[in-house]
């Protein structure tokens, strides 16, 4: 099981290459607030052109993904986040500029999944990088030269990939008016006055700010629970084999965007493991939510096994599969809300 | 069509990014005043740049990040992108128009006729990038129409301005051609959350928060001016300390449109959120900031008048700046103790 996550792992990783700063993983995810299991449409990137409906699911997957991950993050902990992609070369030279004079600094990027290859993977999603170049270079090479050039990209702490440079060359068109193309971010974290005494602050925040992006917010919010209980909802009022088609179909598409950095279970173990670290910090009293979260990464991992290997799944059988969810995601919330309403 | 514009209200205010994204909030139906959008952006800030080796000094009132706060803490879905295209940014503008929307940018000032008209010269220089709201434009005479928070009435930018406008400029006055492209006016949290996820974060900053970039902050920054503002004479020639004095004044009053150095925004956000939270203990806490607005107007008539005659009895260990800024500093270390305990 990985336990290990992208964004929350290039955010740590970075912070501590670049400023010495010990952010730890678990506490990054927290601060990201991507606990929300959430549905996207599969050709989208940075920002959803249109609002996901349940009528469109043949058009979507469902993650545990904040879009906004990097922005919540540094807003919650009072950081400067800036984008900087002046132009392709520019963005390549900064970044052999930090290798060749910060010894071997590693540099936050966002590139696409079209890296992977992955023939299963429609569209363009955004996936985090600490790149660093891998041959040696001269920071004031000019353009042909770095096209030559590769680079190693570390998605989490169990996946890493060596792409050739010129990757960050390439522009994607996706759906609405966004151009994606591999943006180069800079994060300046704050110096704290004693950061034993913000941390229970900071983290206060993104749970408030994370529970908030779960219950509230939108007309057809397609998150956490409400997500299964439309999804489940969906399938009784149609109950044709085209619709269950549709919504099984849904899920492989999900495990397929998953498994290419490793994520069997919706990250609810890395989850869970977040709350028991919050626990052993004596910030939380409870070990409910911590319970329930492992067990929704066992729920994950059974329904992921079941319908991956199943080739005849009955209406029944799939409306138990969102019964199964929706009853974990019902309980996290829950706890989530006990926690808040117990925080000191 | 000639003209096209939207079914925009304006009012005018004293700060740009809150007047313009005030704007945008109420023609999405969400009636947020100048002072809300101040305080939901955990706008109020205080920062101390004091680098003695460069002889760079600086004070700094209001937090460079009001806009992605106020994205995260209200839940709209608000990512900036950088469109480097200058044809391609127009007409996604123009677009917006076109779908009944207006837009809100940040400009680099000397491009805002508005805001340059009631500057005086030798501080324009100072002016950092600014907001405006563009309503509208016209095809023929290639121009777009844009309120300006100082003005009444709206003013045309031609297209040739909007492009020189879009990345030019010294690092402050630049706006790096960001816009935010801001999608989910629907997710709108409900009020009492936002109010206190602001507030929260807003006390983190004054509280917690030592240093951000090369500032100090919050209570951090107040200790250490309130200490060398005595000598700030001895450290700086009299030019460069009448140019500090300047830079000061219009940072302070928003290039002369704020009172209080934007602590009536945050006194009025406050006596707002009592209301809306139901905790008149607030109040006091509003009245505090008041008081601390009424100083921070005496503090600046004073910077206002040292800059223009240079007197030596004006700095030391009995400077009137420094009592000022001690006494500021009482009111807001107090306001914000009590704002941390009562939003728990």
């Amino acid at each position: 099981m990985n336990y290990s996550n992208n964004i929350a792992y290039c955010i740590s990783e970075y912070l501590n290459c670049r400023y010495n700063i010990r952010f730890d993983e678990r506490i990054c995810y927290l601060l990201t607030c991507s606990l929300g299991l959430q549905m996207f449409f599969k050709d989208s990137a940075l920002t959803p052109s249109k609002e996901v409906g349940i009528n469109s699911i043949n058009e979507c997957y469902i993650e545990s993904f904040n879009p906004l991950a990097l922005e919540t993050f540094s807003t919650n902990i009072r950081a400067v986040l800036r984008i900087d992609h002046n132009d392709d070369l520019n963005d390549i030279k900064w970044i052999a500029y930090d290798f060749e004079n910060f010894n071997k600094m590693k540099t936050l990027v966002l590139v696409s999944s079209n890296i992977f290859n992955n023939k299963n993977i429609i569209g363009n999603h955004p996936v985090y990088g600490l790149v660093h170049i891998q041959d040696s270079v001269n920071s004031e090479s000019d353009l042909g030269e770095f096209k030559t050039k590769s680079i190693n990209i570390d998605f989490h702490k169990n996946s890493s990939k060596k792409i050739n440079i010129s990757h960050f060359f390439n522009q994607w068109s996706v759906s609405g008016t966004d151009i994606f193309n591999a943006n180069r971010y800079v994060l300046i974290p704050p110096k704290f006055r004693d950061f034993n005494i913000a941390i229970p602050y900071l983290l206060k925040n993104a749970l408030v700010n994370q529970f908030l992006i779960i219950t509230e917010g939108g007309k057809n919010r397609q998150i956490g629970s409400q997500l299964f209980y439309n999804l489940k909802n969906d399938l009784l009022r149609n109950n044709s084999a085209d619709n269950l088609l549709k919504h099984i179909n849904l899920f492989i598409y999900s495990f397929n965007k998953s498994d290419i950095l490793g994520v069997l279970d919706m990250d609810r173990c890395l989850a869970a493991n977040c709350f028991e670290y919050l626990y052993q910090l004596n910030l939380i009293k409870s070990t409910e939510i911590i319970d329930t979260l492992k067990l929704s990464s066992e729920v994950w991992v059974n329904i992921r096994g079941f319908i991956k290997t199943n080739k005849n799944i009955s209406i029944s059988e799939m409306v138990d599969v969102y019964d199964k969810l929706y009853h974990s995601e019902i309980l996290f919330e829950k706890h989530l809300k006990n926690i808040l309403s117990a925080w000191n | 069509m000639e003209l096209n514009t939207v079914n925009y209200k304006h009012s005018p205010g004293g700060s740009c990014a809150s007047v313009a994204w005030s704007g945008i909030f109420k023609h999405h139906g969400y009636n947020l005043s100048e002072a809300d959008i101040f305080g939901l952006g955990s706008g109020l800030y205080f920062g101390y740049c004091a680098v003695g080796a460069s002889k760079l000094f600086d004070i700094s009132l209001t937090s460079s990040s009001i806009i992605d706060d106020l994205m995260i803490n209200t839940g709209v879905h608000g990512k900036l992108i950088q469109h480097h295209n200058n044809s391609d940014c127009l007409n996604l503008i123009l677009k917006s128009i076109d779908n009944g929307n207006p837009v809100a940018l940040l400009f680099n000032p000397y491009y805002c006729e508005g805001l340059i008209q009631i500057t005086p010269i030798e501080t324009q220089k100072y002016l950092p990038a600014h907001w405006i709201v563009i309503t509208g434009y016209n095809s023929n005479h290639k121009t777009l129409i844009s309120y300006d928070n100082r003005q009444f009435n709206p003013i045309e930018i031609s297209f040739e301005n909007f492009m020189k406008g879009r990345n030019t400029g010294f690092f402050d006055q630049n706006p790096r051609n960001f816009l935010y492209n801001v999608l989910f006016f629907d997710k709108v949290y409900p009020m009492e959350t936002s109010i206190k996820l602001a507030i929260q974060k807003t006390c983190i900053n004054f509280l917690d928060v030592e240093k951000i970039l090369s500032f100090y902050v919050g209570s951090y920054g107040f200790e250490k001016c309130v200490r060398q503002i005595k000598q700030w004479n001895l450290m700086l020639s009299p030019d460069q300390l009448q140019q500090l004095l300047q830079k000061i004044y219009i940072s302070s009053t928003g290039a002369g449109g704020i009172k209080g150095a934007y602590r009536n925004l945050f006194y009025k956000f406050l006596e707002n959120s009592a209301s809306v939270l139901n905790k008149p203990e607030i109040y006091e806490v509003a009245n505090l900031f008041k008081e601390s607005a009424y100083n921070w107007n005496i503090f600046v008539q004073k910077i206002s008048e040292y800059q223009h005659e240079y007197n030596e009895l004006n700095w030391g260990n009995n400077s009137e700046l420094s009592n000022l800024l001690q006494q500021i500093f009482d009111l807001e270390i107090s306001g914000f103790t009590s704002l941390r305990k009562i939003t728990q």
